[in-house]
């Protein structure tokens, strides 16, 4: 029982961080193909639109949060 | 800190005095012109100067990229605007067209360099049966077989080459331009190895034609970059002077001039300037002083990028220099990266560029985070060269790391809604606004301390406030604020997932490598140019990352919970 425990959190940990880092991965990459733009157009907005592009990892941080509980609050 | 303040004044003066008083603030150096009115100035003779002055400045614009640019020299007193018209009309005369014509023929011949070697990479592709044939027909692909079409084999590709003569020739030529591109030889009138050849000893003509050139370039730099800077500041200050009615407003008798400064620099000009009636206006809109001494230097850059904070507002730069490195360190934490930032710092410094200098500071401090973090958390690439760590292993307390994490994030917010209630003390807001732009956080807080340590009731009664307020602030939205703090906060997980990511993949890349070892005979050498490949693809991505994220949870984070921004930097009307 405790084996089969160990590996649904394990599963659970990875179904966590695989799909959020599948969404942040997909919203990354329509935020950074409009950062680009806009950096062509405006030098200047380089900083900004680098914050942008790295705004949808917030998910994936919360799907590693996620697993880090799972796997070291539940896991023991 | 919040930023300095400013006095709003206004300058009256009669027409006759206005060229006269524009040069003595012109000297002071201490007033932030704004504009007066949107009234249009006549187009008057300084007006039409300032177009004659602005030709010439594009000129001086033309020779500053043509030359290696020079620091320009300090002036203490303008020369007469008609003695440097002509000045500088006599020396664009005497050497414009020389430069001019060495700058262009310079850039021709580079453009045609790139030409001959896009062709001689088109010539090296093609396979060694063809290169003694002269000027031949070639296509790439592949085609069923034809009397008069050959099938030649490069290392990259298949050609068709047409053998055939006379009127076949012609007839296939076309046959195959239907299906096949052709290869543009276009430029060959002789063998693939002859032309190889002409143009190789066409290339190193030219190449020596530029060196001459940027020679010539170079003496003419050195002849002619003083005079020429000292003419450039010259007419870039007599064309400040005589564009800067455009932000008066005038009549047929006297002019106004607005502008902001210090309130230690009033004196100054009431005493300087007697030929004006001074007064003071309320500020409005004002433009935000920023210092610009010790730490704030280096790390105005990360506050600029983002915005400058309005006049009376906060200025974030001082947290900034505390928390950027102290993140950047924590996320990159290796003592062989740390070291590698701090040799990035140092070729920087070697360059005599003074705009990427300003990133120096902000490298060396953020490097020496990070070799502290390394030290912490026993890192130095990876685990390559054994270190023993003094804090945590991230590996084996990636738990107590996160919480490291989160508490680094609480105090990161918990500064930032203490300070926005030192602004909003500071400037007076209305007490009602006072507290539900600054105290539904610390409530928040209060809250899920209280529910913690199992105060259900009080708990749960400052929750429900807590979300009244944001309501109140924000409107139905509001009731999503005490998860949006939540979100916020988690968002400090970062810290530890980069900083796992970092030693993650430098362990991986110790890993392979040491397989790779096992190799025979090769072993040595594929193990250490794995490693360098692997340690500095790793080192590239996450000092990238790092940058990045520290950056982020300033702007992101931190600045959504006090940062006033929208200001215009007070830049005084002075002499370059």
């Amino acid at each position: 029982m405790a084996e089969i425990t160990t590996g649904l959190i394990a599963i659970g940990a990875g179904i966590a961080i695989g799909f959020s880092a599948l969404g942040s991965g997909i919203g990354q990459g329509i935020a950074s193909s409009a950062a680009a733009g806009a950096t062509a157009e405006d030098e200047s907005l380089l900083a900004k639109m680098l914050v942008f592009a790295a705004l949808p990892e917030t998910q994936v941080i919360f799907g590693f949060v996620i697993a880090i509980i799972l796997l070291f609050v539940f896991g023991g | 800190m919040i930023t300095p303040e400013l006095k709003h004044i206004k300058l009256i003066v009669s027409n006759d005095d206005k060229r006269q008083v524009i040069r003595k603030l012109h000297s002071l150096g201490t007033v932030h012109i704004t504009e007066t009115s949107t009234d249009e100035l006549d187009d008057d003779t300084s007006l039409q100067e300032a177009r004659t002055v602005s030709d010439l400045l594009l000129s001086f614009k033309y020779l500053d990229r043509a030359l290696e640019p020079r620091s320009p020299q300090s002036i203490d007193d303008l020369p007469p605007l008609q003695r440097t018209i002509d000045e500088a009309q006599t020396f664009l005369d005497a050497h414009l067209d020389d430069v001019k014509a060495l700058h262009e023929d310079k850039q021709d011949l580079k453009g045609r360099l790139d030409d001959y070697d896009e062709q001689l990479s088109i010539l090296d592709d093609l396979p060694e049966a063809v290169k003694d044939i002269e000027n031949p027909i070639l296509f790439i692909g592949e085609h069923e077989e034809r009397n008069g079409v050959e099938t030649v084999q490069s290392s990259q590709q298949t050609y068709q080459l047409i053998t055939a003569t006379g009127t076949r020739k012609a007839r296939l030529t076309k046959e195959l331009q239907d299906n096949l591109r052709r290869v543009d030889l276009s430029f060959v009138n002789t063998t693939i190895t002859e032309a190889r050849e002409e143009l190789n000893d066409e290339k190193q003509r030219m190449a020596k034609t530029i060196t001459e050139h940027e020679t010539k370039l170079n003496d003419l730099t050195a002849k002619l970059s003083p005079k020429r800077d000292y003419l450039h500041t010259v007419l870039k200050a007599h064309y400040d002077e005589l564009t800067l009615p455009n932000k008066f407003q005038a009549n047929d008798d006297i002019t106004v001039i607005e502008g902001y400064c210090e309130p230690n620099t009033v004196n100054d000009l009431t005493d300087n300037i007697p030929e004006a009636t001074l007064y003071e206006a309320t500020p409005d809109e004002a433009p935000t002083k920023l210092k610009q001494d010790g730490v704030n230097k280096s790390f105005r850059t990360v506050t600029s990028m983002y915005d400058t904070p309005r006049y009376g507002a906060f200025d974030p730069t001082g947290y900034i220099s505390l928390f950027y490195p102290l993140f950047f360190g924590f996320m990159l934490a290796d003592i062989g990266y740390g070291m590698l930032v701090l040799l990035t710092a140092l070729l920087i410094e070697t360059q005599t560029q003074t705009t990427t200098k300003q990133y120096t500071h902000i490298l060396t401090v953020s490097g020496l985070s990070t070799i502290l973090f390394g030290i912490a958390f026993g890192s130095f690439f990876g685990e390559l060269i054994p270190a023993t760590p003094l804090w945590v292993q991230p590996f084996e307390e990636s738990y107590y790391l996160l919480k490291a994490s989160l508490i680094l994030g609480l105090i990161h917010m918990n500064i930032g809604w203490t300070t926005n209630l030192y602004q909003h003390i500071t400037q007076r807001q209305p007490l009602f606004k006072t507290i539900t732009n600054t105290l539904p956080l610390p409530i928040i807080e209060a809250g899920a301390i209280l529910l913690y340590y199992q105060a259900y009731t009080t708990g749960i009664t400052l929750l429900i406030l807590a979300t009244a307020l944001l309501v109140k602030r924000d409107g139905i939205i509001g009731v999503l604020g005490t998860s949006d703090y939540l979100g916020t906060w988690f968002s400090y997980a970062r810290l530890l997932a980069l900083s796992l990511a970092t030693t993650g993949i430098a362990l991986a890349v110790n890993v392979i490598a040491s397989m790779m070892y096992s190799i025979p005979i090769i072993g040595g050498i594929t193990y250490t140019a794995f490693l360098i490949f692997g340690h500095t693809f790793n080192y590239a991505v996450n000092v990238l990352s790092s940058t990045i994220n520290a950056a982020r949870l300033h702007y992101v984070e931190f600045f959504d919970l006090f940062f006033q921004g929208g200001g215009t930097q007070f830049t005084p009307f002075k002499l370059p």
